[in-house]
């Protein structure tokens, strides 16, 4: 009995490795290259060659751009059938998509297409990055607003392609403010604070922070502390600054460390974006400091309770300051020079006006273009655009101005500072060392 | 025994075939480069021992990283291994149920380690988290420790999502320990000795070639260890938990500096060897039991 | 002898206390997973320990949606069946060769082998990135299974060579003696006994494949060649999450792994039971 099962097992084993060798051949001898090379043959004649590029994207699964990005390629796809084949690679993660461009980089083999969604390659990539300056004339560098242009440049060439408009300020739960007390959103740092002050007293925790990962929503409330003076302003639309030893810097540095320590969960050090998220969606605290695309989970219940939009308000932070800049876009590694037109279509397709309305209606992305509105979108969005339109101060997001390991540091920092293991002097100090490595 | 030389070279070559392709040229590609200044953005060049002083002499993180592998290294080696040991004994006695706790205890090691970060990081969560929340309830307090987070605590924290589990090592040495020829326990019980004692006298020595693999496996696991520690702490609070793996990891994707980053690799390399030799001398395990 | 019932009864005390603590430790984790299936993602976030509000299978069916599992599902099986079949083959080879026989440069050879137990993967990826490539392997199952069996060849090796050496030899010259040839002898004789062993690698090569996630992302581009670690991370992005979809993808991941695992230590067993060292 046992015998005969053992038997069985052996024989299904090799069975199933004779079948895997013979796949595994054949699949190397009639692999994809060959396949579409002999279906152009038929094409070559009326059509002229169907150029391939390969864009790898992180645009699947849960991501907020999903559905746009799956609506835009099938529409590119049959708008170019016979012209261009986009070969998608699904990446799924932000930090995978980032680690496998730099093993691509390294090897000298970047992809056609990149769209990091906001992480900047441009610096360490730059040199395998194509100089797009030559191929943007005026109409499509005039549809786009001027800060959209800068991030995606350095010395004067441009390497990216602009798609949205980073605009960020803060939500806040209006049923906890007038809990507390609150009529309206501070305007300065001190009132914040005392408003902080007041909500703990009636029992809420006031604020959402993070420090895992790059400690999103902490450091776009340090940014926006740091911004609060000219110099400070200017500190935050510097690109890769190596030097924190700043006055406006350590002072901000500060006012985390103190929030830290009494004005967010006890789930902040070591938290996550989602842990962050989550507590504001229950409720528990008052404030979160996030960009718009973050809207549409204030209406799925799956996240909160019925009727939470309608309880949320949005600010611009202590001083009139907002996060108003572009978003490093799409950039074009391409070889040849047949791919990089057909990489440039492609491209200038994702970015047209009507896949931005679209990227606006359907993901609460800002348009790039100015020009785009849609009337059917959350009003939330529209009011964090207004709030972006009036800021006195409009700066750029540490994470795509700032090195890559800076970042990183920045979440490990966090932590000692939280707890009082290192001073905000000691804070900045290590940030600046780890900027120096570069 | 007597083999053909060619006979011998067929039975190898395959693996070594396998060896050389997948690890021998890459491993020298990691050699090689560990003398350059390597980074993004086109820089590369010679720099011969540069990389190797700047990481002994001044570089306090790299000190910390390999304070960190050698102290993971051992108590994996020793602790690990032990507890391995003691369920491998227990189990062989085959009381009822054994056969089930042996399954039960390889569950962890099926698990991913993305999904096993999830999972300690929920469990240690200050807020809600499993542990504050049976302390709070035995003590009645509010209890709030922010394990992974707290320097005091980050370490041990670390330590814990893996020392405690060692289903492989006991599968290894159970597999050894019934293996064992009945004969000779026969033999043992009629001289009056007891189990424990047939255990460690007779048993354990006999299994001494796979508890010296195990070791080896154990230690060495603790040189590659990454996953665990880059979905929790990332090396935090500051370098904490910093170990040579993961320093080697965002020196090359994060900071862009694959000379050094392959620097770390060789010296890897090194201290692995360096165990491999020790363990094999302590155990004899080049010698054969028959 | 009342005094021995007393020790013996607390040395089982003992005993019960260390093995429930391990079976508690072990399995939690497995619980934890399907229970979070079944929750909402608010209830996973804030209540991370309570049982789920109501059992319905949405997660998974989200799951199913969001990421093309069963795809990824059979890639995984069919890369690490073959990937260990290669292992266990070619590895046990040069196990019995290294165990066996004396020759020049052995220690060399054995640390040589030895040595890519430490590397960390992450220092070898580029290189092996460009290797691929160079071969013409990348984004194939072929070249992840390539992969997979040598990293696994360290540890196969130190495990099936210490099962050699605790194997006495008799048996073996006995077969010569008949006359039966070096070949036939170390897949007649050799391979059964070793059946223990070799499993044990085995279920060891097989987990590595099953779990293994960068070399996955890195050497693969297509969803005919990407394993299911690669799914878990359409979970999670830098600014949503579907918790619920992720732990049923999880424990749709784990549970069959554990099956198998199951299936595969009954084997051993039997193998064991059978007595083959008695011959």
């Amino acid at each position: 009995m046992k015998k005969s099962i053992r038997k069985c097992l052996v024989a299904l084993l090799t069975c199933s490795m004779a079948v895997s060798l013979f796949v595994g051949c054949s699949k190397e001898k009639g692999g994809t290259a060959p396949d579409t090379e002999s279906s152009n043959v038929n094409n070559t004649e009326e059509t002229g060659k169907i150029v391939e590029i390969s864009f790898p994207t992180s645009w699947v699964g849960v991501s907020t751009n999903t559905e746009w990005f799956n609506d835009r390629l099938a529409a590119f796809n049959e708008q170019y059938k016979d012209k261009y084949k986009v070969v998608v690679e699904e990446i799924a993660g932000d930090q995978a998509y980032v680690d496998k461009m730099k093993v691509l980089y390294s090897s000298n083999s970047l992809p056609d297409v990149i769209s990091a969604g906001g992480y900047n390659l441009i610096d360490p990539m730059k040199d395998q990055l194509k100089d797009l300056t030559d191929y943007i004339d005026a109409d499509w560098k005039a549809a786009n607003s001027e800060v959209c242009w800068n991030v995606n440049s350095r010395d004067g060439k441009i390497y990216g392609i602009p798609y949205s408009r980073q605009v960020i300020g803060y939500f806040y739960n209006k049923d906890l403010f007038a809990k507390a007390g609150i009529t309206e959103p501070a305007k300065t740092w001190d009132e914040f604070f005392v408003q902080c002050d007041k909500l703990l007293a009636a029992g809420i925790t006031p604020v959402s922070m993070d420090t895992a990962d790059s400690g999103w929503l902490t450091s776009l409330i340090l940014g926006a502390m740091v911004a609060s003076t000219d110099e400070g302003e200017q500190f935050m639309n510097t690109s890769l600054p190596s030097n924190y030893n700043t006055p406006e810097f350590i002072n901000a540095a500060a006012m985390i460390q103190k929030m830290f320590q009494k004005y967010t969960t006890s789930d902040a050090i070591g938290g996550k974006y989602e842990n962050g998220a989550s507590n504001f969606f229950m409720e528990q605290t008052a404030i979160i400091a996030n960009g718009p695309w973050m809207v549409s989970d204030f209406y799925d219940t799956a996240m909160v309770e019925e009727g939470f939009a309608d309880k949320i308000g949005t600010a611009m932070f202590p001083e009139g300051v907002m996060y108003n800049s572009g978003k490093i876009g799409f950039h074009i590694a391409s070889k040849t020079e047949d791919k990089l037109n057909a990489s440039l279509d492609f491209v200038r397709f994702l970015t047209s006006k009507e896949s931005q309305q679209k990227m606006l209606e359907m993901t609460g992305d800002i348009p790039s273009d100015v020009t785009v509105t849609s009337d059917t979108i959350y009003p939330i969005i529209n009011e964090v655009i207004e709030n972006g339109n009036n800021a006195a101060r409009n700066i750029n997001d540490f994470q795509s101005l700032w090195y890559a390991n800076v970042v990183d540091e920045i979440s490990i920092q966090y932590p000692l500072l939280a707890q009082g293991e290192i001073t905000p002097e000691k804070f900045a100090a290590a940030l600046t060392k780890a900027a120096e490595k570069n | 025994m007597r083999v053909k030389k060619s006979m011998m070279l067929c039975f190898l070559l395959p693996c070594i075939l396998l060896f050389a392709l997948i690890y021998l040229i890459p491993m020298g590609i990691v050699f090689i480069t560990s003398f350059y200044d390597w980074r993004a953005g086109g820089v590369f060049h010679f720099v011969g021992l540069d990389n190797y002083m700047e990481a002994f002499i001044n570089d306090t993180r790299m000190h910390q990283a390999l304070k960190n592998t050698g102290i993971w290294a051992l108590l994996q080696s020793i602790v690990h291994v032990g507890i391995g040991t003691i369920t491998a004994f227990l189990l062989a006695r085959k009381r009822r149920g054994w056969k089930v706790l042996r399954t039960i205890f390889m569950i962890p090691n099926v698990i991913s380690a993305a999904a096993l970060g999830v999972i300690f990081l929920n469990v240690f969560n200050s807020k809600y988290g499993l542990i504050n929340s049976f302390i709070g309830g035995i003590t009645g307090k509010d209890f709030s420790k922010n394990w992974y987070f707290d320097q005091n605590t980050a370490f041990l924290t670390v330590t814990w999502s893996w020392l405690l589990y060692a289903g492989l090592v006991m599968i290894l040495i159970l597999a050894g320990v019934m293996s064992v020829s009945d004969d000779i326990i026969e033999a043992a019980k009629i001289d009056g000795a007891s189990g424990f004692k047939i255990d460690l006298k007779i048993r354990l020595p006999l299994v001494r070639n796979i508890l010296g693999t195990c070791v080896i496996i154990s230690a060495t696991s603790m040189l590659r260890e990454f996953e665990l520690i880059y979905l929790t702490t990332n090396g935090g609070p500051g370098i904490t938990t910093l170990n040579l793996p993961l320093y080697l990891y965002k020196t090359s994707l994060t900071d862009n500096n694959y000379g050094y980053a392959n620097m770390m690799g060789v010296l890897l390399i090194i201290l692995g060897i360096f165990v491999v030799f020790t363990i094999n001398k302590l155990f004899r395990m080049n010698e054969s039991d028959y | 002898m009342k005094n021995k019932g007393i020790v013996v009864a607390f040395q089982n005390l003992i005993r019960w206390i260390y093995l429930a603590f391990f079976v508690l430790i072990s399995i939690g984790p497995l619980i934890w997973i399907v229970m979070s299936s079944f929750k909402s993602n608010k209830e996973i976030l804030s209540s991370a320990f309570a049982m789920p509000g109501s059992f319905n299978f949405s997660g998974y069916k989200a799951a199913l949606d969001l990421a093309p599992i069963f795809k990824f599902y059979g890639n995984s099986l069919f890369i690490g069946f073959v990937s260990t079949t290669l292992n266990i083959i070619v590895v046990s080879m040069a196990a019995y060769i290294l165990a066996r026989c004396c020759f020049k440069g052995k220690t060399i050879l054995t640390l040589l082998l030895s040595s890519s137990l430490l590397i960390p993967t992450s220092s070898l990826l580029m290189p092996i990135y460009i290797i691929m490539t160079k071969i013409g392997l990348y984004d194939s199952k072929t070249g992840l299974i390539i992969v997979y069996a040598a990293l696994g060849l360290p540890a196969s090796l130190f495990i099936i060579k210490s099962y050699f050496q605790s194997i006495p030899v008799e048996l073996e010259e006995a077969a010569y003696l008949d006359g039966a040839g070096f070949i036939r002898t170390y897949f007649t004789i050799v391979f059964p006994i070793a059946k223990s062993g070799l499993a044990t690698a085995a279920i060891l090569q097989f987990l590595t494949a099953w779990n293994e996630f960068m070399f996955a992302l890195i050497l693969t581009k297509s969803t005919n060649a990407r394993t299911l670690p690669l799914a878990l991370n359409y979970f999670t992005s830098q600014f949503s999450f579907n918790y619920t979809a992720m732990f049923a993808a999880l424990a749709m991941v784990i549970i069959p792994s554990i099956l198998i695992y199951t299936l595969l230590q009954e084997q051993i067993t039997d193998s064991m039971v059978a007595g083959s060292i008695k011959g």
